[in-house]
């Protein structure tokens, strides 16, 4: 009996692996908010000059007219000409073509990249900013000092947005194996985001994407190879939805009233997540389907 | 003279010289000899000392960037750069004297081993740890009014430790850099005064 139920799991396993999987494309519905995802990008070097490519071509299909930054948004020196090579010009379609960036601060950054109009920072290193319905909180993991714990708080209590969004360099979910998890900043900010009813939160730091199984009512993402790529970094954990760590990739995301889709693209233009995840949490499941 | 104005005064100095020279000798004295004062308010007294120089450091920021053009956001880079090195140039000038300690002297030397170390001894401590490593620590000799390079990267200061410290002027923050605890120009990136091997006391574990 115990070996035709194992057969019998075998069978379905193997049927549920074969079937075609189903991609979550965003809609493009009117009065949708719909962004890009970036991390960890600001290498000057060809694998950020590759994805940008591939972003420009996702912009053209799905017009986001924004993109949030993880963070190490300029490695090494910080020249006028880094500016320049590791950020004005592999994205300068997308700058040319009115799309916007809001950038978060990561441990390659320095704080004078606030005064930097085109990382629309507004002179902080920690900001929010409304669109539609959705408001973003932008965080700086670095220095999390209690100013900033407090101004969260506020900014997120006054909030009466349908959707809120933190985004930050370290994350606070992950099984990569250079950083791995932020789990003294999580003891922090995860009971803020729970209390305030933040739904989505996005990282980068390592060098890989990975979608973390809903914590708390919270869907955590990491997306830290837009740029720089740590090729079998991400080991999986009991969290982990799913992980892909063998190209750079970046997300475009599409939020509407009710639902945000995600997709998350190569470098080599191949969907390799994509999802759906319900405004509420009481309606929520992992919806997300899964590409090879 | 050092009672002279009061001298000249007989009648002020016999009626607040002995109030006075009590409050001088005490005021000067090491905090160490004084009478015993409850250890909170020793503390927060030696705290106040630390955030008044952290203040005259940042009065003299203050001055010296208000004879630059204003910094405002902008899209050309350049700026940004030119602004930061001629600030960092002039801090550096105008310091030039500085020495290690001139902050982080005796006393406030003192507090901030024991709260660092309370800190990395407490529940905390090993996920204090955890940050620092996963914040790609550096191994840096550092020197008063150096510039921390902006190419390396920043390290990650564990948010526990900082709700432990002295609240800053938004001017200043504190860094951990190799084993030195670090007191840092925001902007600049100018190494105002370090207080070394504070974190080769907590090895990991």
């Amino acid at each position: 009996m115990l070996r035709r139920v194992s057969i019998l799991s075998l069978v379905v396993l193997a049927i549920a692996l074969a079937a075609p999987a189903q991609q979550a494309t965003p809609p493009l519905e009117k009065g949708s908010v719909r962004f890009a995802v970036i991390g960890d990008s600001g290498t000057g070097h060809r694998l950020q000059y590759e994805t940008a490519e591939q972003l420009e071509r996702a912009q053209q299909k799905f017009s986001f007219e924004f993109v949030l930054m993880m963070g190490d948004n300029l490695y090494g020196s910080k020249t006028p000409r880094d500016f320049e090579t590791k950020f004005e010009v592999p994205y300068k379609p997308l700058l040319d073509s009115g799309v916007k960036f809001y950038a978060s601060l990561g441990n390659h950054d320095i704080p004078d990249e606030e005064s930097y109009k085109p990382f629309n920072m507004d002179g902080h290193r920690y900001y929010s900013f409304k669109k539609g319905k959705v408001r973003f909180f932008a965080l700086d993991s670095n220095y999390m000092d209690p100013d900033q714990l407090n101004w969260l708080q506020n900014q997120l209590q006054a909030s009466t947005d349908d959707w809120k969004i933190a985004f930050f360099h370290h994350p606070l979910y992950s099984s990569g194996a250079k950083h791995g998890s932020a789990t003294e900043l999580r003891a922090l900010l995860e009971p803020l985001f729970v209390k305030y009813g933040v739904r989505i939160v996005f990282s980068g730091h390592d060098h890989v994407y990975e979608r973390i199984q809903q914590q708390k009512g919270i869907y955590y993402f990491t997306e830290g190879s837009s740029g720089q790529l740590r090729r079998g970094d991400a080991r999986g954990a009991s969290f982990t939805a799913k992980a892909f760590d063998e190209d750079c990739a970046f997300m475009v995301v599409e939020v509407t009233s009710d639902e945000l889709v995600f997709q998350t693209i190569s470098r080599a233009g191949v969907t390799v997540d994509s999802g759906l995840i319900p405004r509420s949490v009481s309606q929520s499941q992992d919806t997300a389907s899964h590409h090879p | 003279m050092r009672w002279g104005l009061i001298t000249r005064r007989p009648a002020i100095a016999a009626l607040f010289g002995p109030f006075l020279a009590v409050f001088s000798v005490w005021s000067l004295a090491p905090l160490a000899s004084r009478p015993a004062v409850p250890k909170a308010d020793a503390d927060s007294r030696v705290s106040k000392i630390f955030l008044e120089r952290a203040n005259a450091y940042v009065k003299l920021r203050k001055t010296l960037e208000a004879t630059l053009p204003p910094l405002k956001s902008t899209d050309q880079a350049d700026k940004i750069v030119e602004h930061e090195r001629v600030l960092a140039a002039r801090i550096q000038e105008a310091r030039k004297d500085a020495r290690r300690g001139d902050v982080f002297n005796g006393d406030i030397e003192n507090l901030f081993r024991k709260r660092i170390r309370e800190a990395f001894s407490s529940r905390q401590g090993r996920q204090m740890r955890r940050t620092i490593a996963q914040g790609e620590p550096v191994n840096l000799e550092l020197h008063i009014n150096q510039t921390y390079p902006k190419s390396i990267p920043l390290t990650t200061v564990p948010p526990t430790l900082l709700q432990r410290l002295p609240k800053l002027p938004k001017e200043l923050e504190y860094r951990i850099v190799g084993n030195d605890f670090v007191l840092q120009d925001v902007k600049t990136l100018t190494v105002i005064d370090f207080i070394p091997d504070v974190y080769a006391e907590h090895p990991a574990g």
